[in-house]
């Protein structure tokens, strides 16, 4: 734990407290990076991200100071560094500090480096890591924008979109994310629909771009000189001679104005950023879906991106230089038939790619919602038509530090026919625990993300915390793990606690903890599979009791 | 799923009344097409209740099925769940509806914000997301209370009309009538044919858990067009007795105490018993098992219920056994025996702990009886009142009659020659008005004026739903420089809200194409300048007149008793033909007795005749003239007249016996008899023409400014045949006086009199608007001279003789009246 200028603790786990005085000295080290700042009501907000900083926890330690612990984003290379700043910090006075980022790689990089599937197989084993990481956040983005799009109310189970947030059912968020994977095909992504709409205006855009005469000045012989400007006289002026033809010198050459055709627009150039873009976006959907390599929808991707790459190397548009910076859209952009269709694909390309971009920082809060709606769809599958299946899953349409799911989502609780033990089943999300009267206040410094407290009766209850890393190693694993047994012990009643750890796609690092009470779980891709270890393994820890 | 709505029909009955909402429709696929209710969620599923949104731009939506939503399920878990009287609840039971609106429609709930919702609103939005789809095309037809006034239905119709949703409402007695009209109707065949007779009467009871409603409906002979009769029920105004207390959530809520206690320790909060109960009742299907299952028919012991108890539920004081003393003392009003009964309601069916039925009990209760029962979920299936409202549409629609209704009393203040008053708006020239069809004034209200450059005109109403007085504005498209005349049509539709009162000015091109109506929602009380509210008789008395109101002489009990017996004597003493000097003492005393004031009325006149010639007790004054009128033209009486004047006579021989005796040299006697007795506007004419011409006013003794002064005030029609002219002479002549007397600092009485003559002959201003502009110069000189009396008053040099009043106060209320903004009366009377 760091203490920097004595205010700002970051941890390298999300159970990380200030008393733990374990230092972080790189970037190396964090697992899942936050940083504890003494309670303000302040937003933190950190130089990586537009939205503050995620709070993950608030709790008043044993000396009565009360802290609040935000997730810090990953950063965009092995070794990152950031700026946090709050404009009122403790006493009120503005805080500005440096801290390190967790390790991470930056997603446009990822995405060239993945974008051909064989040379993939080259690559070094850090970013293969990462790819399958990308597949798990990529099929989470577009399982909730699907979700967010459909809007299927009915007399039990309202649904709509109010405000910005979309309103769906329990019942149906975690019965579409249960049955997400046993489609058999390819998802509609926005990719095909674009490879579907706008290859053909694409290639007649990149066979025949718009292009406009530019007046240039070049040496011509005397002879073929058609047009002079002030500035080619003021340039024959200073040349000696006695006449035009001595001031031409020996190559009989003067300056002179040409009129050439130039493809290199604002528009032609969007067009070539779009051609790059789409071309990034059908190898990560082929990637994606390299088990459906014959569906038709992969097909159609596969022969767009084909043909994205003859059109960025061949076609006119090739010559247009790369855009710098955002496009501020031209009358040609907004009104010229063919090029409104394109710009109107590229901003939503541009759209879904920034939300990817933006969620890539966030890969575990991404990790461990994904994970929330696996527990909400084992728990609907044990029982059905609770108060948990009704509740609402409040659902941003564009996600905020890696969460689609808004902090307002509270669930109801589960009847007693889940564990033939327990009367309720309670899922509380990490960021409720302080508020939820069935958490001890010591869990509330432990940053869980979410709990499932199995209550055997008003005053007896069994809690079910559960952290998810995305990128962790053996060593720091076990390091953390050895801390938070020791917190957990600080617990009262510490033997009705069943910690569970869930990795993502690191089975070699499963393991029990916690006197065997304690379990480390890896879920591989899809999490839809996987998560059936949690109910066998969780939920019946939970009914042991 | 018991029930499908997708398919919807053309008509949808939609009852609130109770823990469900009942849905009906005919049913197209059944072979015998009938009508068929169902209960939304099942009737064996928790409480329907609405979700009260959370968040900015959520809507509001029903809560059914099997399971609750979370949200106001009285769980400490989600945050959302919590209920309590700090926070109040995020659900809103379908069973508080009706209450919460009638008790201001309004609901709060504190969740991160304090929300606050109207209900109706909510109802509307739930419903139409329910019916949403096919609303377009389907009509819902709401059941209301009995009691519900046009505010609470104008609310609901605004709320259905804000989503969308086409809706009427109907009352929920009628509702239950059409029921038993359906069943029992074709039996009814032996009644007069004759149109609006009453052929029976029905009696309609609805049981509830909150509350029991019992009416009594009269069962109408209807005539068709095509002179074919058929009886439908008529509705007449609703009473506040007809609606009691009832004791099914209060059953309910005991038997969840005593189940929690024998669940939970005792060391328990009374939050977590509240929030069980809340829970219990209205999340899980207790409720619903109540269907068939025990009531208590004992008193129950709690008698104070808990604060918290009274967020669940609408609880009253009453008992069982008090209930059943109050259906005693209604039963006194009822009939004892019926043409039919129907029984609606959530609790009807309901057995008590020996058997017998709620239905059976109350019925027995209130002592009434029939052949024809109908008692909804026993003879009839549950949604009663839903398939009511849905014949009720079938019925509209096919032009058919439905149900007779009576109009609220609804009135507004008009200025009838220059006199304000009440007038009801809705004064139907018929008992019963058709139900569900639009009710037209047949006459406009005329003669209305708009002030030049209003931009709004303003309707004093009197409203039978409020105690006190409310001011309603019709906002006007344009103003104009001069003052405008308007007309008001007012058509009213019986349940469906407000009348609709539309102005219609006298040059029609006023308002453009515009059509002006009243607006009901800008609808506010009235404060009267000394910040108390206005009833309708303070309301008039606090209105600017332009002329004072009539100042009649008011008849005293306790001053007829001498007077009686001393004209039972007169009337003895004519009978026997006694000496004429006899009689004259005899009246002599009679007079006397009968000029007497009641001392106990002051400031009011009193004395044993009213100036309408009445007395309190069982004498009769025309008797009396059958013999006094004859042996007074026999014998000619000298104190006859005289006395005689002072009992206010309307006779009109003596009448004109005193006009004949009006001349230059009249006595005394007959100038105070014309100013008592005259009514006749062309006596009073004649008597005043001869005042001013004859002998002039300058030289006129108190008498005769008595005698106008009385006629001028005590009659309304006294200045109908005076002309401008005269009563402009009348009133210069009278300043004159006036002058005079304050001169010579003497406020005796004919200072009063001439005050009194000033002031009500501004009652011309009822025959001719234009009478004596406050800016006139005589205006401007009677106004001069009162000031100045005013000024003498507060001097201490003027003073009134005899009496206790405001000197000050009374002559600043006459150049009120004198500038057209007096209010009150005036007290310097004699």
């Amino acid at each position: 734990m760091a203490n920097l200028a004595s205010i700002a603790f970051v941890g390298c786990f999300p159970w990380a407290e200030p008393s733990d005085r374990q230092s972080v000295k790189n970037s190396t080290e964090l697992s899942r990076g936050c940083v504890i700042l003494p309670y303000t009501e302040s937003d933190v907000f950190c130089d990586e991200c537009k939205d503050p900083l995620p709070l993950i926890a608030r709790w008043t330690d044993r000396d009565r100071k009360s802290w609040c612990k935000y997730e810090l984003p990953t950063g965009d290379f092995q070794h990152s560094q950031s700026f946090i700043f709050q404009s009122e910090g403790v006493g009120g006075r503005p805080f500005r500090q440096e801290v390190p980022l967790g390790p991470g790689v930056l997603r446009s990089f990822l995405d060239e480096q993945l974008e051909d599937e064989e040379e993939a197989e080259n690559l070094p084993q850090s970013i293969r890591r990462y790819s399958k990481i990308r597949d798990l956040i990529d099929t989470h983005i577009e399982f909730l924008n699907d979700l967010c799009d459909q809007i299927r109310p009915n007399r039990y189970y309202w649904e709509g979109n109010f405000g910005g947030i979309a309103a769906r059912s329990v019942r149906r968020v975690a019965s579409c994310w249960m049955n997400a994977n046993e489609h058999g095909n390819a998802r509609l992504a926005l990719i095909v629909k674009l490879a579907r709409e706008i290859a053909q205006i694409l290639g007649l855009v990149c066979d025949g771009p718009r292009v406009v005469l530019r007046r240039s000045r070049e040496f011509q012989s005397i002879a073929k000189i058609q047009e002079i400007d002030p500035s080619c006289l003021r340039w024959l002026a200073r040349q000696p001679g006695r006449d035009v033809y001595e001031r031409a010198g020996s190559r009989q050459q003067l300056l002179g104005v040409v009129r050439r055709e130039d493809s290199d627009t604002l528009e032609n150039r969007m067009v070539k950023d779009l051609l790059h873009r789409a071309r990034i976006e059908c190898g990560n959907y082929i990637s994606l879906n390299r088990d459906f390599s014959n569906h038709d929808r992969v097909r159609v991707v596969s022969t767009f991106r084909r043909h994205l790459i003859k059109w960025e190397k061949h076609s006119e548009i090739a010559h247009a230089k790369r855009l710098t910076g955002p496009v501020q859209p031209n009358y040609v952009l907004l009104h010229e038939p063919r090029y409104k269709k394109l710009w109107d694909a590229y901003q939503l390309l541009l759209s879904q790619q920034k939300q990817k971009d933006d969620i890539w920082r966030w890969k575990a809060r991404s990790f461990s919602e994904s994970c929330e709606f696996g527990l909400l769809g084992l728990l609907r599958q044990q029982a059905r038509r609770s108060l948990l299946d009704k509740s609402d899953v409040l659902i941003h349409l564009e996600a905020i530090t890696g969460k689609f799911v808004s902090k307002d989502t509270q669930f109801g609780p589960i009847g007693h026919s889940v564990l033939p033990t327990a009367s309720e089943l309670v899922l509380c999300r990490g960021v409720h625990a302080y508020q939820c009267p069935f958490i001890a206040r010591e869990f509330y410094s432990l940053a869980a993300d979410f709990f499932l407290v199995a209550r055997m009766s008003p005053t007896v209850s069994a809690v079910l915390p559960v952290w998810c890393l995305i990128e962790t190693t053996e060593e720091k694993l076990i390091e953390g793990v050895q801390v938070l047994e020791r917190k957990l012990r600080d617990i009262p009643r510490s033997d009705s606690i069943r910690p569970l750890i869930l990795l993502y796609d690191e089975p070699g690092l499963e393991r029990v903890f916690f006197e065997g009470r304690g379990k480390v779980i890896s879920l591989e891709f899809p999490i839809q599979k996987s998560i059936k270890k949690v109910a066998v393994s969780a939920l019946g820890s939970l009914g042991a009791l | 799923m018991t029930e499908e709505l997708d398919n919807l029909p053309r008509f949808l009955g939609v009852s609130t009344n109770g823990p469900w909402i009942q849905f009906a429709r005919r049913n197209a696929r059944n072979a015998k097409d009938q009508i068929v209710a169902s209960i939304l969620g099942g009737a064996s599923a928790f409480p329907n209740s609405i979700l009260l949104p959370r968040f900015p731009g959520e809507p509001a939506r029903l809560d059914l099925g099997e399971k609750p939503h979370p949200r106001g399920t009285g769980l400490s878990w989600p945050l959302e769940s919590i209920v309590d009287l700090e926070h109040g609840a995020g659900r809103l039971p379908i069973g508080l509806v009706i209450e919460t609106i009638e008790s201001g429609d309004f609901v709060e709930w504190m969740e991160a914000d304090t929300h606050r919702y109207r209900v109706s609103e909510c109802l509307a939005e739930s419903l139409a997301q329910i019916v949403g789809a096919a609303s377009s095309s389907s009509e819902l037809v709401y059941v209301i209370p009995n009691s519900w006034g046009t505010r609470l239905q104008q609310g609901m119709i605004d709320a259905f009309r804000r989503y969308d949703l086409k809706c009427k409402l109907l009352w929920r007695p009628i509702a239950a009538a059409l029921e038993w009209l359906d069943r029992f109707g074709d039996n009814l065949t032996n009644y007069e044919k004759v149109k609006y007779t009453t052929a029976g009467s029905l009696l309609s009871v609805y049981i509830g858990y909150e509350h029991l409603e019992i009416t009594e409906l009269e069962l109408v002979v209807y005539e068709h067009e095509d002179r074919q009769f058929s009886l439908v029920p008529g509705r007449g105004r609703p009473s506040k007795l007809e609606r009691l207390p009832s004791f099914g959530y209060r059953q309910r809520l005991k038997y969840l105490d005593s189940e929690y206690e024998r669940t939970f320790s005792s060391q328990s909060t009374e939050l977590e018993r509240f929030s069980w109960n809340w829970n219990r009742l209205w999340c899980t299907p207790l409720l619903s098992a109540a269907q068939g299952s025990v009531l208590k028919n004992e008193p129950i012991r709690r008698t104070v219920d808990s604060k918290t108890d009274r967020v669940i539920l609408p609880l009253s004081q009453l008992e069982p056994l008090d209930l059943h003393q109050r259906l005693r003392q209604l039963s006194i009003r009822l009939h004892r025996e019926y043409t039919g009964i129907v029984v609606s309601g959530s609790l009807a069916n309901l057995a008590f702990d020996e058997s017998s039925r709620v239905w059976d009990w109350v019925i027995r209760a209130l002592r009434v009886e029939s052949e024809s029962i109908l008692v909804e979920g026993t003879n009839c299936e549950l949604g009663l009142l839903a398939k009511g409202a849905c014949r009720f549409a079938e019925l509209l629609d096919a032009k058919l009659p439905t149900y007779l209704d009576t109009l609220p009393q609804l009135e507004m203040v008009i200025s009838e020659g220059g006199e304000p008053k009440w007038i009801e708006l809705l004064d139907p020239a018929e008992k019963w008005v058709n139900g569900g069809r639009v009710w037209q004034r047949s006459q406009q209200i005329q003669n209305l004026a708009i002030a030049p450059n209003s931009t709004e005109l303003k309707l004093a109403i009197a409203h039978e739903e409020f105690d006190t007085i409310r001011e309603v504005i019709a906002p006007l498209p344009c103003s104009s420089e001069s003052v405008e005349k308007v007309a008001l049509s007012v058509e009213i539709l019986p349940a469906q809200g407000n009348a609709r009162i539309e102005l219609h000015p006298a040059k029609k091109a006023l308002f453009g194409n515009d059509r002006v109506y009243v607006n009901w929602l800008r609808m506010s009380e009235v404060v009267l300048d000394d910040g108390k509210t206005a009833t309708k008789d303070t309301y008039l008395q606090n209105l600017p007149r332009i002329f004072p109101e009539l100042l009649p002489r008011l008849r005293s009990r306790s001053k007829l008793q001498a007077a009686e017996i001393a004209l039972h004597r007169v009337w003895e003493m004519m009978r026997q033909e006694d000496r004429v000097t006899n009689v004259n003492k005899a009246l002599k005393n009679a007079r006397n007795a009968l000029r007497e004031k009641d001392q106990a009325m002051y400031p009011r006149d009193a004395t044993a005749f009213d100036s309408e010639g009445r007395c309190e007790g069982s004498f009769s004054i025309v008797d009396f003239m059958k013999t006094a009128w004859p042996y007074y033209l026999r014998h000619q009486p000298e104190e006859f007249v005289r006395a005689i004047a002072y009992t206010h006579i309307d006779h009109p021989e003596f009448h004109e016996h005193i006009r004949e005796s009006i001349k230059w040299y009249a006595q005394e006697d007959y100038v105070i008899a014309a100013g008592k007795c005259f009514r006749d506007p062309e006596h009073i004419a004649h008597f005043f023409r001869w005042c001013i011409s004859e002998q002039g006013i300058g030289n006129m003794n108190v008498t005769r400014l008595k005698a106008m002064s009385e006629i001028l005030r005590f009659r309304a029609n006294a200045t109908k045949l005076l002309s401008s002219e005269l009563c402009l002479e009348l009133m210069r002549r009278s300043c004159d006086i006036f002058e005079h007397q304050r001169l010579r600092r003497s406020g005796g009485e004919r200072f009063r009199m001439v005050c009194l003559v000033i002031v009500y002959a501004l009652r011309r201003r009822a025959f001719d608007d234009s009478f004596l502009d406050p800016e006139s110069k005589l205006a401007t000189r009677i106004k001069d001279e009162f000031r100045k009396a005013q000024a003498d008053a507060t001097e201490g040099t003027l003073r009134l003789i005899g009496g206790a009043v405001d000197l000050f106060q009374q002559l600043q209320l006459i150049i009120d009246y004198v500038d057209r903004q007096g209010k009150g009366q005036l007290l310097i009377g004699d």
